[in-house]
């Protein structure tokens, strides 16, 4: 037996065809930061905008990922309450910093950014991603070709039978939004990308609370759409807890306690959903 | 063509009442009950169909039967302290109704409300057949869950055990729920976490129940919710949410979170087995679905309006750059 028959055997049992070449290297290639111009466009089309609080470790290498979604791009890092020197590096790359001293809270930074930016499109992701421009030039193309709001096509683990409090809480309010279709995803989750008419449709103040401005969206007619999927639940940091109690987790638990609020509002107290036929007045 | 004895008065859920009959024969002795339906027990088991027979708890309960060799010896647990209302709802159910009345009788209830809707059948007469039964007939159909709430409304003992006529439950798997209120729980669930598939291919109705007790702080809850058969609430909670609320199962369970009382599982009765695949509540978007996903919105609306009246909206900003602060550790 020749080694070329073996080869294919062992691909048919793999389920890959076996003229498909073997990709080695399955994470894309990191693109140099020197190839790209390190300046932000005159007249950008897509804004980036990477909120960051002592990110120095991981900035340079987020900023040269978002220089390549784009030819004509801006770069904003909204540096906030950072003791190390993650705005020297991120003005050295070239991008548009604005800093806080005082750290800004969760998500704050993504207002901040949206009211700097210029672009066409608004791209956001996070000073601790490293995430290649391969991996964001979806979310800049699907705005480019008609979507209001571009999601990352992720809902974190649900293998159990129990999924973490704040997966449950983005199935269920896009269940309750008659969106069951987008799953997990939500504009919790960074990358996503916004049209420049969703901003102007929600403001950029909504956006620090993401439930919220996700909620807003889809009642707003606005085209919500998942079209990548960056598995980020695997990137991003473990942080600190208080006696077993996630405080970040109970903000966005009550963020979207509220999003359901504003749909309740807007739609009525069954969520639009039908009664199925109930006659309530037989019971008084 | 239904020849009820309008008995009963005072029932005036609707302003028509000549629509609806209220039958009650109640049995008057309760010993005669009681030995019918020790009679009953043993042909039931053996009539059941296969379904229930390739369920591991059941079959370990019919060799214990099989062993014994005896009808009485069927372990029903102890007596309950508390007067026990069974309340069933139908809507053409005639081929199940009466299996389950006679499982219902074998726990010797102090009532049993049958509460029809919209049967075509002959739930109705088959229902009468059962002499402790009092049977409520709504001509035209109700909707869904409205049957518990007048059952409930009519309903006089301490113990409240719901179910829907067409699930046949053996007597010993709906004693645990009784016995659970008999002995101090307020509203027993039927636990059907362990049936369920890996989240990411659960049905949206789960994820809803799920968020519903996560949200009130009770995810050791899990899926277990009113909306499921069999559950028993007790005379308290009955009081405390209100009959109407009844109709809205998942409200009711929020208002019973909400209300500070014990909600407990109280077994696991394997429902998805026996429900009855119709039209309307099979496959994504149907219109069960629909309805349900719309209770627990409502549930959510009863959630919102209570926490937004024990808590203040806010420095929430003022919240959130500390709590940022707390986490990068500065």
């Amino acid at each position: 037996m020749s080694l070329k028959q073996r080869k294919r055997t062992s691909a048919r049992r793999s389920g890959r065809r076996a003229s498909q070449a073997v990709r080695r290297n399955l994470r894309p290639q990191q693109q140099p930061a020197e190839a790209l111009p390190a300046v932000n466009h005159p007249e950008p089309v897509v804004s980036v905008i990477i909120p960051a609080m002592n990110e120095a470790r991981t900035i340079a290498a987020v900023i040269a990922g978002a220089r390549g979604v784009h030819p004509r791009c801006e770069v904003i890092v909204i540096v906030n309450g950072s003791a190390d020197n993650t705005a020297e590096i991120a003005h050295r790359m070239g991008a548009k910093v604005i800093t806080f001293p005082q750290p800004l809270g969760h998500d704050v930074g993504r207002s901040v950014g949206a009211e700097a930016a210029r672009g066409d499109i608004l791209l956001f992701t996070d000073g601790d991603l490293v995430i290649s421009a391969a991996e964001l030039r979806p979310f800049v193309e699907a705005v480019g070709s008609g979507a209001d709001v571009a999601l990352n096509d992720y809902s974190g683990p649900v293998r159990g039978r129990i999924a973490h409090p704040v997966i449950l809480s983005k199935y269920t309010l896009n269940v309750m939004l008659g969106r069951p279709d987008l799953n997990g995803y939500s504009l919790t989750a960074v990358p996503h990308a916004l049209s420049r008419k969703a901003l102007t449709a929600l403001g950029s103040a909504i956006l620090s609370r993401p439930p919220l401005a996700h909620a807003r969206a889809v009642l707003d007619g606005l085209k919500v759409k998942a079209v990548h999927k960056v598995p980020v639940g695997r990137m991003n940091a473990v942080r600190r807890k208080e006696d077993g109690r996630d405080l970040l987790q109970e903000v966005i638990l009550s963020d979207h306690l509220e999003a359901m609020g504003l749909l309740l509002e807007r739609r009525g107290e069954r969520a639009g959903y039908s009664d199925a036929g109930r006659r309530r007045e037989m019971v008084r | 063509m239904n020849t009820a004895k309008s008995n009963k008065q005072g029932i005036s859920t609707r302003p028509s009442s000549a629509d609806l009959q209220v039958s009650a024969v109640r049995s008057a002795s309760r010993a005669a009950g009681g030995r019918r339906s020790a009679n009953a027990a043993p042909r039931t088991a053996a009539g059941r169909p296969a379904s229930g027979a390739a369920r591991k708890p059941r079959r370990t309960t019919a060799a214990k039967r099989l062993a014994a060799g005896a009808k009485q010896t069927q372990k029903l647990p102890r007596k309950l302290g508390g007067k026990l209302s069974v309340i069933i709802s139908a809507r053409n159910e005639a081929k199940t109704l009466p299996l389950l009345l006679k499982q219902v009788q074998r726990l010797a209830p102090a009532e049993i409300i049958v509460v029809l809707n919209g049967c075509t059948d002959n739930s109705f007469q088959l229902a009468r057949l059962c002499r402790q039964a009092t049977v409520v007939h709504v001509p035209e159909p109700a909707g869904h869950d409205v049957g518990r709430s007048l059952g409930a409304k009519l309903s006089r003992g301490d113990i409240l055990l719901f179910l829907d006529g067409d699930m046949v439950i053996t007597a010993p798997q709906l004693a645990g729920f009784a016995a659970a209120v008999d002995g101090g729980v307020d509203v027993a669930l039927n636990d059907l976490d362990g049936l369920l598939p890996p989240f990411g291919l659960s049905d949206h109705v789960t994820r809803s129940k799920l968020y519903l007790n996560m949200v009130l702080g009770r995810s050791d809850l899990g899926a277990s919710s009113m909306t499921a058969v069999p559950h028993a609430l007790s005379r308290r909670a009955l009081e405390a949410i209100g009959y109407r609320e009844l109709m809205v199962p998942p409200k009711a369970q929020a208002l019973s979170l909400l209300k500070q009382l014990r909600v407990e599982k109280a077994g696991t009765v394997n429902v998805f087995k026996q429900n009855r695949l119709r039209q309307d509540n099979t496959g994504a978007g149907n219109r069960v679905e629909q309805l349900i996903i719309g209770d627990h919105a409502e549930a959510l609306k009863a959630v919102l309006m209570l926490s937004r009246a024990n808590t203040g909206a806010g420095s929430l900003q003022e919240q959130r750059s500390q709590l940022a602060a707390w986490r990068n550790a500065l």
